[in-house]
């Protein structure tokens, strides 16, 4: 009886906590439907009309599709370059033998050390020079160049298990480089490079800071970026705001609500031993 | 070599620091060693060309992307720099930064965030111990308490920011309590707008620690649990003194890469909940680097001296972390 009631209030604290992590993004969701008048009268009660204004000028007024898809471009360009560039050398590094590999691999992986921060004012300079500030391209590539020793990390331990003997008969069978790496490495890798997808978009899509500074030009902005800026001009129209953070999360909770076993698999992924 | 990195493998880079330290650390061992891996390779062979040529595409734009931003940070914080102009003037940049009031307050408010380290680690583990006691609906809760990682930083900035401005939810509860008094502008006085933050990164963060603590636990042996209960043991001796030290390498991963990332990775929640106000009471160093080179005054040398000073943290802890491993190694020998 009493370890029944035990797991009952174990059960209570735990719904608890869940609701407390569905609350903000509820409170998101409820305000999307209020004018802002109603917002600042009571911020927590539903709404009483359902009021769509707010989606539709986010849609005629402000665009917003133009900054969705922008942010689909460059998540996704950069997402193919980084997996393209980190296949190709993670298959090197796991299963190629050549002169100060080991060297090589620890010294890229070093450099995950290094926050962007650091580096922030350097890049901002050198895209300027370059002519790419304001230009999309800064940003796909500033995205897939610092993820790729992530990539490489993630890429390299799990190529290192595909079995030898698949590459040796693959050569055997008068097969080349490339061949081996698509009829091998990325068939068996086939998980990995699914999680690592998975995860380079997500955090490209998400990414405010040079999101933010490497575009000036509205109509390129990514969704962050143009949230950023929204909320400082409709700092007085909370739902407004919430409207456009509720665009900006939808599509990375349908990720994460349709792909959830790989991302759950991809950061527990038994490597305690 | 796998094993040395510890549990997560991919996180969004929130471990990625951790594992860049890791890293580091292992090269270094590998050159005092000596290059003994490779032994009698005079030539250069065809699998060294092969191997050369598959990474350069990655070696190459990690060159330009990289590795010269960080020589160019590191020479441009003893200069006074606009983007274009550079005039030398040695440690002039860091005699200003350590001299004056601010980079004192700058610490102490990185130091202030950290509290949430410990905050964090406690939440998470008391959580994956509940959980793993295999409770109805477990994979439930635990993806729901993951969610926030999926989320950008601004989405659930700007949401804290709304709940607790004084238009925001936490007022309007105030008043239909009956509390109305109470009510105030949260965010705008210091003290409650770094409580605002620290309990954010609860929020956002103690998911993650309970993943990868539920990750870790699955892997102790099930007969240390048994043998304890047939010894007597209760449940809090069994989780205090047994899963909790088995877990330390685990609890060790989650706090270096919490603290890491307190230092590195917040600027889209205090851009988002403060702007780093009232003041620069919730500014921390790297929010200062931002602040400095493109809002107060252009001033990229300043910001290049805070950018090395905030890597050299960076490099400080990842040696205390090499001294603590160090010294647990040794005493479980």
């Amino acid at each position: 009886m009493a370890k029944k009631l035990g797991r009952i209030i174990i059960f209570m604290v735990l719904m608890l906590i869940a609701v407390s992590m569905l609350y903000p993004l509820f409170y998101m969701g409820i305000n999307t439907f209020k004018k802002s008048f109603d917002y600042m009268k009571d911020s927590l009660g539903l709404p009483s009309t359902l009021y769509l204004d707010n989606y539709v000028s986010l849609f005629r007024a402000y665009k917003i599709y133009v900054y969705f898809f922008n942010s689909l471009i460059t998540s996704s360009c950069a997402l193919v370059i980084t997996l393209g560039i980190g296949i190709v050398s993670s298959y090197a590094f796991a299963k190629v033998n050549f002169k100060w590999k080991k060297q090589i691999y620890l010294a890229v992986l070093s450099l995950m050390m290094i926050p962007g921060m650091v580096m922030l004012i350097p890049l901002y300079v050198f895209y300027t020079r370059i002519g790419l500030i304001d230009n999309r391209l800064s940003l796909i590539i500033q995205f897939s160049v610092g993820s790729l020793p992530y990539a490489v990390f993630l890429l390299t331990s799990n190529f290192r298990g595909i079995p030898n003997e698949m590459i040796e008969a693959v050569k055997i069978d008068g097969g080349n480089y490339f061949t081996t790496i698509r009829a091998v490495i990325i068939p068996m890798g086939k998980a990995a490079i699914i999680a690592m997808g998975i995860f380079l978009f997500i955090g490209n899509w998400n990414e405010l800071l040079f999101s933010m500074l490497f575009i000036n030009t509205q109509s390129k902005m990514n969704m962050t970026a143009i949230i950023a800026n929204f909320s400082n001009v409709h700092i007085s129209n909370e739902p407004m705001i919430l409207t456009g953070l509720t665009f900006t999360a939808i599509p990375m909770i349908i990720i994460y609500l349709v792909l959830q076993r790989y991302i759950i698999k991809g950061i527990t992924v038994g490597s305690f031993k | 070599m796998d094993n040395q990195f510890a549990p997560a493998r991919v996180d969004m880079g929130r471990a990625g620091a951790n594992y860049g330290v890791r890293s580091l650390m292992m090269l270094k061992q590998s050159a005092s060693r000596g290059n003994t891996a490779q032994v009698n390779k005079r030539f250069f062979t065809r699998e060294d060309a092969i191997g050369f040529l598959s990474i350069a595409p990655l070696v190459i734009p990690l060159l330009v992307v990289t590795i010269y931003p960080l020589f160019s940070v590191l020479y441009h914080s003893l200069t006074i720099w606009d983007g274009v102009n550079t005039k030398f003037v040695g440690l002039g940049n860091f005699e200003e930064i350590f001299l004056s009031n601010q980079f004192w307050i700058l610490l102490k408010n990185n130091l202030i965030l950290l509290l949430s380290v410990p905050l964090q680690l406690v939440v998470a583990f008391i959580v994956a111990v509940l959980l793993y006691e295999q409770v109805r609906g477990w994979k439930f809760f635990r993806s729901v308490y993951f969610l926030p990682s999926i989320l950008s930083t601004v989405v659930i900035g700007f949401v804290f920011r709304a709940f607790f401005s004084y238009n925001g939810g936490l007022n309007t509860f105030l008043n239909t309590l009956g509390l109305g008094t109470l009510a105030s502008d949260w965010l705008s006085d210091s003290t409650t707008a770094m409580a605002v933050i620290i309990l954010c990164l609860i929020w956002t963060n103690f998911g993650y620690g309970v993943l990868i603590f539920l990750a870790g636990m699955s892997l102790l042996d099930p007969y240390v649990y048994e043998s304890a209960t047939i010894d007597g043991a209760g449940w809090f001796t069994k989780v205090f003194r047994i899963t909790f030290p088995m877990l330390a390498n685990v609890v060790e991963f989650f706090t270096v890469t919490t603290v890491i990332w307190t230092f590195t990775g917040l600027f889209g929640f205090i851009f988002s909940i403060t702007n780093g106000g009232p003041g620069y009471d919730t500014t921390p160093i790297d929010y200062m680097v931002y602040l400095k080179a493109f809002k107060a005054g252009n001033n990229m040398g300043y910001a290049c001296a805070l950018a090395v000073i905030l890597l050299i943290i960076l490099i400080g802890l990842s040696r205390l972390q090499m001294y603590m491993t160090e010294r647990s190694t040794k005493w479980s020998e």
